[in-house]
């Protein structure tokens, strides 16, 4: 039986639910309701952060076990409700500059959002499937939001077109998993250990992480992600970067780790070092930054997947606080992106998104370069900053799981990608700008600083002090 | 009181965090010195209150550790932000902040006008900070902490005018003199840990209980850590660093290179006395190194013509005395005379200080003469300084060196006794040369170009008060022949007590008597006496001086111990590193690799770049091909 009080139970995926309708609503009674509606989505962003916090510790099943509650759904739902919430407050002025400040934009974010919290508390596969269906239909709407950009639409319908593939194979190994068990509950379908070396299992479970792996972006499956982030307005790209994958990995870890099939270990492993090569080799060889970003994406979905082929107690705690310093980190580089992105002159493409533009960035504008630095040498793994630990940790479980070879492998591959990072670095500090007609000094709004600044907070915070993570959620060390 | 203890050592960073951040901003002389001077004068107060609070405990329990914080955890290692308490931390706390407050008074005087006057305060507030430190801690990482933070604000300081070229180089070879003492010092660390399972000094003292009285793994340990002292209180066979130091200002040569830094090799020492008390062949080398380092050079202060080289030369010589006095094991004997010399040393610093600034920076005695009409404070105080390191009774030289002295002379009877005594005549003569040449005689100088004046107040009272402790300081330690107590001996020995009962186990105390002290006693001032006498009658009334010739050309270039090593290790270092380590190996070999690596990833790089076609039909066909191999894996492998 459902009970109404179990909607206490739900307070901020009801606030996300609640503002993401309510915002179309404004639209139609507000005039110039841009301002009111961007407040009002910060607002709600930041009490549905703050309500989460009320559910640390409250192991709960809920709407007839088709939800659960569990401190690590909590903890993936608080880094991407803080990841939106920097998209948010950094959204607001590229809107604007490139003409699409439009209320749906904050709608379509919020369903997306909504998606990923019932993902992430689904306790059966078809919630799991509603969630991920409502947030991917509003990504691919959200990749083509600047519409009078050819690249837009093609990444848009690049995305759909794949994202609907994948799909298939997510649908089919849903209903394999429902043969073969009798039931879409995962607390049943875990409740039976001997059908997991059955074949038509494995096949479904296969098929099931796959569509998941593609969402992630982990080799073979990770073809779209520079062509969409490339393509996607910049702030949607870091969001996506982000939020979109942390959304799957939050959905799949806990199943993976639950059904430990140890045959599948192999498979992430030489999935996270495919992913790995594949994407800090290629980005060497990029021009422009936002490819640059996506292919670095690609290499941090690698080193999330050397966690997960540990499949231990670790691999948790790991993967949670790499993800927690990969939000703060890419996100932040992508948000400096966008800001230094050209006003929209109405030409068919971005502006100022080539590598060559960063030459010389330290003089023209100190802060955007020093936080850059900053975000790139986290992502680099230097430390004291947030991604030095989150590979600490990540490489650290691999260990654990006498996984000592890929862990050295990862750390290899991790050494490469120093290399673009460190490229950007140089170009910003160590040379002279070549083009003279390059805008002198970009305007940067209060909220895009006070973004940022959130993003550098949270990587040098974390990064001094990384325990601080997992007590806020309660892991056990 | 040790509730507020950690102020002791807070209040100097603060002073160096206004100064440092702030300072060149405020733009006001007097508030910058104010600020810094009352950020050591306070820890000096609250040291005070502290040491009547340890008075008032019985001596065994005058030792307290206070833990602040868990510094580094790391599995089974963990370090804690934790000060020890007890009667030697406190004196050498009392000593630092005690002379360094009347030092940074003195430099409000001394750098008026300087450019760059805010962060020279700064520095000196956070070398104190780091001394404080380095005396305080209890934890080995800790003290290498302060030992290195002393070590980098002796670099600040020595090249802080920089712009000069020498000030560089002298800041640059007392870094790297001093990084091969480190190096001592830290693999002393690493056996430490390994044997003893702790970098917490007293539990490390405490582990000592298990070994031998002259266990190898002991003297291995003594000697490393005595390496590091070496290093940092210029002993043979490091002292090289300390007389090219004198290239920074003067109150630094005073505060750092006399009364302080330099000491913390000798409070090292003292502090783990019963690691040494258990090495009796660490504690003769110690006490051979120092007579050596002692007499070398003392020689070499006779013949150097600039006020503070023989100052400098001075300093490493009375450092080989403190060195003698734990040597022969008499640890509190060591202590007091590092007091009574930062006491007069500080004292004969802030003079030449004085008098450099009175002759608009002329540094070579032989360019002075005469200065005592002009400079009356200046040489009053001078001389009283110059009186009390000569081991003129009843000043403060006169008892610790005499009790030194003596020591040796028990212990190692009349052959040694004579090289201690020579060496302490010879702390006279050169001390009364420099004194004759400085203030005696005509003027040698251009009297119509130079009009020589007297410093202002806040650099004289400094040395009023610093001529005031040289007088009466010695009273702390009265040797046992006047049959009054003796403070310093009480004060600090429940600290030696463990190294001293050790001691005696190895060898029984001497049986000796008053006479015998009394002769000692007699001898070292008749030494003294004509010493003084030699040098006043040779160099008071010289008209001009000749350069040296035979020996003393040898003395004037110190031995030529520079050159020395200079030839024999710094040449072929530098030779190998360029010819073998540089142009072959770094460059051909490691680069090689390395760039070649770089290269090849590049390549493969632009050539996999062409597998993202951006033709979806291809993503589409790479994606199927993976999930047909999964799935053939997962079924069949």
């Amino acid at each position: 039986m459902i009970q109404l009080k179990e909607l206490f139970d739900l307070i901020p995926l009801l606030i996300i639910t609640f503002s993401a309708t309510f915002i179309l609503l404004i639209e139609v009674f507000v005039k110039k309701s841009e301002t009111v509606i961007f407040g009002f989505t910060l607002i709600s962003v930041i009490s549905a952060i703050g309500t989460s916090f009320l559910y640390i510790n409250k192991q709960l099943l809920i709407f007839n076990q088709y939800l659960k509650i569990t401190n690590p759904a909590i903890a993936f739902i608080v880094i991407i409700l803080t990841g939106i919430l920097i998209t948010v407050a950094a959204s607001k002025q590229y809107l604007e500059k490139e003409n699409i400040n439009f209320g749906e934009y904050y709608s379509l974010l919020l369903f997306a959002v909504m998606g990923m919290m019932i993902m992430i508390l689904a306790n059966d596969i078809i919630i799991i499937f509603i969630g991920l269906e409502l947030m991917s239909i509003c990504f691919y709407v959200l990749v083509g939001f600047l519409r009078m950009r050819k690249k837009s639409n093609e990444g848009a319908l690049k995305y759909l077109l794949l994202g609907m593939f994948m799909t298939g194979f997510i649908l089919y190994g849903m209903a394999l998993i429902y043969g073969i068990t009798g039931s879409t509950n995962l607390t049943v379908i875990y409740s039976n250990p001997k059908l997991f070396t059955n074949f038509i299992f494995i096949t479904g479970v296969a098929l099931f992480f796959i569509g998941f792996l593609f969402k992630i972006g982990v080799f073979p499956f990770q073809m779209w992600i520079p062509d969409v982030y490339d393509g996607a307005p910049t702030i949607v790209s870091g969001m996506l970067s982000t939020a979109g994958k942390i959304a799957a990995i939050g959905t799949i870890l806990p199943i993976i780790l639950t059904l430990n099939m140890l045959n599948f270990r192999m498979v992430f492993s030489i999935a996270a070092i495919a992913t790995m090569l594949y994407g800090n080799v290629i980005a060497i060889a990029q021009t422009n930054i936002k490819r640059l970003l996506a292919y670095s994406s690609i290499a941090s979905a690698g080193y999330i997947f050397v966690g997960v082929a540990a499949m231990n107690e670790f691999a948790m705690k790991g993967i949670a606080y790499y993800l927690a310093a990969y939000t703060f980190m890419q996100l932040g580089a992508f948000i400096i992106v966008s800001i230094l992105e050209k006003k929209d002159d109405g030409s068919r493409d971005y502006k100022n998104i080539d590598l060559s533009f960063y030459k010389g960035l330290g003089k023209r504008n100190p802060v955007m370069a020093i936080y850059m630095t900053l975000f790139l040498f986290s992502l680099a793994g230097i430390p004291p900053f947030a991604g030095f630990w989150g590979k600490y940790y990540l490489f650290y479980a691999a260990i654990q799981s006498n996984l000592i070879w890929l862990s050295v492998v990862g750390i290899i591959l991790s050494l490469i990608g120093v290399y673009y990072y460190l490229k950007v670095t140089v170009y910003m500090w160590f040379t002279e700008s070549e083009d003279i007609a390059i805008e002198d000094a970009v305007s940067v709004s209060g909220f895009g600083i006070t973004a940022t600044s959130l993003a550098v907070i949270g990587t040098i915070v974390f990064g001094i002090s990384p325990n601080l993570f997992f007590k806020m959620f309660n892991f056990i060390i | 009181m040790t509730d507020l203890f950690y102020l002791v050592p807070l209040l100097p960073l603060i002073g160096f965090l206004i100064n440092g951040l702030i300072g060149s901003k405020l733009k006001n002389e007097k508030l910058i010195g104010t600020i810094s001077t009352a950020a050591v004068f306070i820890p000096f107060v609250l040291t005070v209150l502290t040491m009547s609070e340890l008075l008032s405990l019985p001596p065994e329990s005058r030792k307290i550790i206070v833990n602040y914080f868990n510094w580094i955890s790391a599995g089974n290692f963990s370090v804690n932000y934790s000060y020890l308490i007890d009667p030697l931390s406190v004196t050498m706390v009392l000593v630092v902040t005690g002379v360094g407050s009347l030092i940074h008074l003195y430099s409000i005087g001394y750098m008026h006008g300087d450019r760059a006057f805010a962060k020279f305060f700064a520095y000196l507030n956070l070398f104190i900070f780091a001394m404080l430190n380095l005396v305080l801690a209890d934890s080995l990482i800790l003290i290498f902490l302060g030992w290195e933070g002393v070590g980098l604000c002796s670099y600040f300081l020595i090249g802080f005018w920089y712009e000069k070229t020498f000030t560089g180089e002298a800041a640059k070879k007392a870094f790297v003199v001093n990084r091969i003492g480190d190096f001592g010092f830290m693999i002393a660390m690493f056996f430490v840990f390994t044997n003893f399972n702790t970098l917490e000094v007293s539990k490390f003292l405490e582990g000592l209980s298990g070994y031998q009285v002259g266990d190898s793994l002991l003297l291995t340990i003594a000697l490393l850590f005595f390496l590091g002292a070496t290093g940092k209180s210029a002993q043979i066979p490091l002292f090289v660093w300390l007389p090219d130091a004198m290239a920074g200002p003067t109150p630094v040569s005073a505060l750092i290179h006399a009364a302080t830094m330099v000491t913390a090799g000798v409070y090292f020492v003292a502090r783990t006395s019963l690691l040494y008390a258990m090495s009796p062949v660490a504690l003769n080398v110690i006490f051979i190194v120092a007579l050596l380092t002692s007499l070398i050079t003392a020689t070499i202060a006779l013949k150097q013509n600039d006020i503070k080289k023989v100052l400098a030369y001075s300093t490493v010589s009375q450092l080989g005395f403190m060195f003698m006095a734990l040597g022969i094991g008499a640890f509190w004997v060591g202590i007091f005379h590092l007091i009574t010399h930062a006491f007069f040393k500080a004292l004969l610093f802030l003079g030449s200080g004085s008098v450099i600034h009175g002759m608009h920076e002329e540094q070579d005695i032989t360019k002075m003469g005469g200065l005592k009409n002009k400079m009356k404070i200046t040489y009053i105080t001078f001389l009283i300084g110059s009186l009390a390191i000569a081991g003129i009774p009843p000043l403060s030289g006169f008892f610790s060196k005499d009790a030194i002295i003596f020591d040796s002379f028990l212990n190692f009877g009349i052959p040694i006794l004579l090289p201690v005594l020579f060496a302490a005549g010879l702390t006279a003569y050169y001390m009364f040369r420099m004194v004759s040449l400085t203030f005696f005689g005509t003027p040698r100088y251009d009297v119509n170009q130079l009009h020589p004046h007297e410093s202002p107040s806040t650099m004289t009272l400094p040395l009023i008060i610093l001529a005031v402790l040289s007088v009466i300081g010695g009273f702390i330690g009265l040797p046992e022949l006047y049959g009054t107590p003796n403070f310093l001996m009480d004060w600090l020995n429940p600290v030696f007590a463990d190294a001293n009962k050790t001691l005696a186990a190895i060898h029984p105390p001497h049986a000796h008597e008053v006479s015998q002290e009394l002769i000692i006693l007699v001898v070292s001032v008749v030494v003294a006496v004509i010493a003084i006498y030699l040098a006043f009658k040779k160099y008071s009334s010289v008209k001009e001086i000749k350069s040296p010739e035979g020996f003393g050309k040898v003395l004037e270039n110190k031995y030529y111990i520079d050159e020395i090593y200079d030839a024999a290790i710094i040449e072929p270092v530098r030779k190998t590193s360029e010819n073998f380590l540089w142009k072959i190996f770094d460059i051909k070999i490691i680069d090689g690799f390395v760039n070649g690596i770089a290269r090849y990833i590049s390549n493969i790089s632009f050539d996999w770049r062409k597998i993202q076609t951006g033709v979806i039909q291809d993503y589409t066909a790479v994606s199927v091909a993976g999930v047909i191999l999964i799935i053939l894996y997962l079924l069949f492998i």
